[in-house]
């Protein structure tokens, strides 16, 4: 069975669990664990929230969707400059790092002084998500995708 | 236990244990009303013959990137106190929520020697 759920708006941060619940609500015919379920749901609201926050033109577009076991779900907004670097740079972290809770906790470290948020680690390492970004002039593309069925 | 509802936290003692409880939902919004009530629980437990501070979160339903942020500044200032102001981190979590699970998981990953984790049965 496969389902997906696709967002473009334009959105503040308070919209946010409001997307977050509902991804929740509309897996529960298609994704039995809970603990899948709540990964998703985490994951949909870490890179959402992500995608409003850089968004330079106040929208946002997110596609969650879940088919033959494989969970994938790809946000798209338009960013900085200063912040595309940025998401370059975590990029590079992420494939440099031995694995994603290395990574992760790498980023717990800089948290007291840094102004960076833990987000991307966290869908990467607590969602057990591979993340690729693509960059295309000012539009940033990231797509996190995953294996269903571990709960977690 | 659920609550679905904005963030609350609140705070109280027991003789050398110090107690934080979190209800509803700590999203991104939440990250300052989060930041105040743990300075406030590190400022009195080292002002004070605290041994232990339990956070019990079985009622916090989600939690941001931001509002884990929070915590996770929280366990590093504990970790770099001398030993004799510092003091263990007890989370009383709740296994129906299970991204408390993976994020606790993490912060113990953080700051083992500080924090333990204790999972309400099912």
């Amino acid at each position: 069975m496969s389902t997906h759920f696709e967002i473009d708006a334009a959105l503040s941060i308070d919209d946010v669990p409001t997307v977050r619940k509902l991804v929740e609500r509309l897996q529960v015919s298609v994704v039995a664990d809970d603990g899948d379920r709540s990964r998703i749901a985490v994951a949909a609201h870490e890179l959402l929230e992500n995608a409003v926050k850089f968004s330079t033109d106040g929208s946002a577009w997110m596609r969650v969707e879940i088919a033959e076991g494989t969970l994938t779900i790809t946000t798209r907004n338009r960013a900085s400059r200063a912040d595309l670097a940025d998401l370059s740079q975590i990029a590079r972290e992420l494939r440099a790092a031995p694995d994603s809770m290395t990574y992760y906790l790498g980023l717990m470290q800089k948290a007291p002084l840094e102004a960076g948020g833990l987000g991307l680690g966290r869908v990467a390492a607590e969602g057990d998500m591979r993340i690729a970004l693509e960059l295309d002039g000012d539009v940033v593309v990231v797509h996190a995708t995953a294996s269903l069925g571990g709960g977690c | 236990m659920g609550n679905h509802g904005p963030l609350t936290a609140s705070t109280s003692r027991d003789g050398e244990t110090m107690h934080l409880t979190c209800l509803g939902s700590a999203e991104s919004g939440a990250m300052t009303q989060l930041a105040q009530a743990i300075d406030g629980v590190h400022a009195e437990a080292i002002g004070s013959a605290t041994r232990e501070v339990i956070a019990d979160i079985r009622g916090l339903e989600f939690a941001s990137s931001s509002c884990l942020k929070v915590f996770v500044t929280w366990l590093q200032r504990v970790k770099e106190l001398e030993a004799p102001q510092r003091y263990r981190v007890v989370f009383r979590s709740n296994p129906r929520h299970s991204w408390q699970r993976r994020s606790l998981s993490a912060l113990a990953a953080f700051a083992g020697n500080v924090v333990a984790i204790e999972a309400e049965s099912e």
